[in-house]
């Protein structure tokens, strides 16, 4: 059974989307051509996803959402509190361990995704977004680090200063100034981080799950999937 | 095959073989799993809490040097 959940093109009674004319027009067309509603929210699945490697790609959104969760209770109450407050400590305990399950759901979907070779089949702007989500990541963790206001947080500033104004980027980016580190981290990192998952969700809908090494096109006796060449690497 | 994968030569994944699948029902278990799973992490190992130094601590550590330090302050006798 062949089913329209996966990739290909907009097929069936979304090939052709009536609506009017101008920019929201051109712009609603365009959506529902790229990712109709069967594609964007599928009830089915390729066969090939067998395997509990597909689960961390969600597993890691899931862990996104509780850390951003836990991380506006601590925004709202402010950065000092964790620190007064047994709630508030176990709060910053469930934002602490959000974020060490999101990084290790993480990397064990980007290592899962390396060896499928997933940028294969015009997807390298796929893998470049989940790429930069996870720097993006690192970045957000260690500026939580510097929002302590504590000695720790005081020394890890210190010892980031000496490499960030090396490579020229220390005067707007001042890891000694708590109020801007606070902002990266609870508004413009997060939103960032936040843009660009869904960004990668929806390339990962448009193009679909990619077919293991060696898959043969069912449609296509005998033809294979190559082995990524050298210019499909990203 | 569409155009765009027999150019990538990759095969299109909706040429495959499907099988039921349930999308939304994924997501909700992943996320009550690993909201159930930080709870319990935090509710076993915590994290790390070292305590800033503040006026309040110091107040309280040694209240006499902080009232010294305060009261020079107001009668601008410090730092000079």
């Amino acid at each position: 059974m062949n089913g329209p959940g996966e990739g290909g093109a907009a097929a069936g009674p979304y090939a052709k989307v009536s609506a009017g004319g101008g920019w929201t027009g051109k712009v609603r067309r365009r959506a529902v051509a790229a990712l109709p509603p069967d594609k964007l929210l599928p009830d089915t699945q390729p066969a090939y996803m067998a395997s509990w490697i597909y689960v961390f790609g969600v597993l890691t959104v899931a862990s996104l959402i509780v850390v951003l969760a836990t991380g506006g209770v601590l925004a709202l109450k402010g950065p000092a509190w964790w620190h007064v407050s047994g709630t508030g400590k176990y709060v910053n305990s469930l934002h602490l361990w959000s974020v060490e399950l999101l990084m290790f759901f993480m990397v064990i979907h980007l290592w899962g995704k390396f060896f499928m070779a997933a940028w294969r089949g015009r997807r390298a702007l796929t893998w470049v977004t989940g790429a930069v989500c996870f720097f993006t990541s690192i970045g957000t963790a260690f500026t939580g680090y510097l929002v302590q206001q504590n000695f720790d947080s005081q020394w890890i500033a210190g010892q980031a200063k000496d490499g960030l104004n090396s490579v020229g980027i220390g005067a707007f980016f001042n890891v000694l100034d708590f109020g801007q580190m606070l902002m990266w981290h609870i508004v413009l990192l997060p939103f960032v981080l936040g843009l660009l998952t869904a960004w990668h969700v929806l390339l990962v809908r448009w193009r679909g799950i990619v077919p293991p090494i060696g898959a043969t096109d069912p449609a296509d006796h005998g033809r294979a999937s190559p082995a990524p060449s050298p210019e499909e690497t990203p | 095959m569409s155009r765009g994968h027999r150019k990538s030569g990759v095969p299109d994944p909706a040429a495959f073989p499907t099988r039921p699948y349930d999308l939304v029902k994924e997501f909700t278990i992943a996320l009550v799993a690993v909201a159930l799973l930080t709870v319990a992490l935090a509710s076993v190992f915590s994290s790390p809490d070292v305590k800033p130094v503040t006026l309040a601590s110091w107040s309280r550590a040694d209240g006499a040097d902080f009232t010294a330090t305060a009261v020079a302050e107001l009668v601008v006798t410090s730092g000079e």
